[in-house]
């Protein structure tokens, strides 16, 4: 066991100067230990990741008998032949390339043509199915989102009159004569957040976007579902999908509808 | 597989270009692969496919040998052994680099020879230890801290690891110097 720790120091070069020359002197006294020695280090660098055990002594009898045979005309041939055979082989694999590339590329071409009519096949059946925004925005306007204040309101004040007289302009295309119905309702009043809406959309109809907006903003405070629901209208009727999609959730399918975004 | 390998072996060591063509077809992309992953060019692979080649055969004429596994396993690993020593030689110490250098091409071919047989004398005999020498001894050989080996195989100390080792390692010489081969190996 002394034996196996100083060896493995020595090995693993950890042995101090004064035990190192010992242990050299030990080694040339003692031809058991020298075997022992050599065969662990042989150990430690064949099957250790890290080195590989050298042989050095050209006078050992079967490094010579391996020099006879390799020195003889047989093997010189052999290393001709092994050279040789390697040459053809490349050789053989530049030829049989040709082809190889011609096959290849009838192989790309069939795939290009196949992907060529997938996709007009694809194409031709899809511009069916593509997305009618314009139809799916109309539908939208046309479920009068808000616009239900007469069934709302039981009231026979001047408000829900004014409100109605104003929503018959407005469906009949009137839009200025439903502004000036609905000039001069108070914010106090209960249906006002009603007056916001018809002023919004008459103002709409009649180009002035910047004042529709600002007074949806008005009914972003008491009716925010119904002005967010405009303001998505009135970009997707703009073509802005990207604005309108701030709003509303806009179809991915021909089948879907635009939906409120919560 | 063993018989097939071996007959294969017998018929490529007449050296006929077909053969040779063969193997270089089925084994070389492996032998490129594993020479690239480790600092070689496709140069260094075919060279040292020819160098495993020559050097098997010459053995094999020398005196015939059997295998115990596919021959394209084994051709494999005594090509990853030639790249390994051609990656070590930079790390030898000057005397031994010289040793190394200055030979001719045959005996460094001869070194080559008996440096693979010795590999498989040692291998063999390591793989036939119990499970336990075989794992502590591959460990003890990557030069692993004695505290892994302790953690790893749940050693209560240091001393008990050393002592496995010992007793591991001396089942292993016993084995290698116990086998004819040993005494043709030594002192190289």
């Amino acid at each position: 066991m002394e034996d196996d720790i100083l060896i493995e120091q020595f090995l693993r070069n950890t042995l101090s100067d004064e035990e190192h020359t010992s242990f050299l002197a030990r080694m040339e006294s003692d031809a058991s230990f020298k075997e022992q020695v050599r065969l662990e280090e042989q150990l430690l660098h064949t099957l250790g990741d890290t080195y590989w055990s050298f042989a050095t002594n050209d006078t050992h009898k079967r490094v010579q008998a391996y020099k006879k045979v390799l020195g003889s005309a047989e093997t010189k041939q052999l290393k001709k032949t092994i050279s040789a055979a390697i040459t053809l082989y490349k050789n053989r694999e530049v030829t049989t390339q040709k082809p190889s590339h011609i096959f290849k590329l009838r192989f790309i071409l069939k795939i290009a043509a196949l992907f060529v009519i997938f996709f007009s096949i694809f194409w031709y059946f899809s511009k069916d199915e593509k997305i009618d925004y314009a139809s799916l925005t109309t539908k939208a306007w046309n479920k009068q989102v808000g616009l239900d204040f007469t069934l709302r309101s039981n009231s026979s004040d001047s408000i829900k009159m004014s409100l109605e007289k104003a929503l018959h302009f407005y469906t009949h295309k009137k839009y200025d004569s439903t502004l000036i119905v609905l000039e001069k309702y108070p914010i106090s009043s209960n249906q006002y957040k009603d007056v916001l809406l018809m002023r919004a959309l008459a103002n709409y109809k009649l180009q002035r976007i910047e004042t529709t907006f600002s007074t949806l903003d008005s009914l972003q405070t008491y009716s925010p579902d119904v002005a967010n629901w405009y303001k998505g209208l009135i970009y997707l009727s703009q073509q802005n999908h990207e604005k309108a999609a701030l709003y509303l959730v806009i179809p991915s399918e021909p089948d879907q509808e635009i939906k409120l975004k919560k | 597989m063993t018989n097939q390998s071996n007959s294969f072996f017998k018929k490529l060591s007449e050296g006929k270009q077909e053969d040779i063509i063969l193997l270089y077809q089925e084994v070389f992309p492996k032998i490129e692969q594993f020479v690239l992953h480790n600092n070689g060019r496709t140069g260094d692979a075919d060279d040292i496919f020819q160098k495993a080649l020559l050097q098997l055969i010459v053995r094999y004429r020398k005196e015939a040998f059997e295998i115990n596994a596919t021959f394209e396993s084994y051709f494999f690993m005594v090509c990853k052994n030639l790249w390994r020593r051609e990656l070590n030689t930079s790390k030898l110490t000057t005397n031994n680099l010289d040793i190394i250098k200055n030979v001719s091409e045959d005996t460094n071919t001869a070194f080559s020879i008996v440096e693979q047989e010795r590999y498989e004398l040692f291998t063999e005999k390591l793989a036939s230890l119990s499970d336990n020498c075989k794992h502590i001894l591959k460990l003890f050989f990557a030069k692993t801290a004695y505290t892994v080996i302790m953690e790893k195989f749940g050693y209560t100390s240091e001393n008990v690891v050393r002592q496995r080792i010992f007793k591991c390692k001396k089942r292993l010489t016993t084995l290698i110097k116990k086998d004819s081969r040993y005494t043709n190996l030594k002192d190289l």
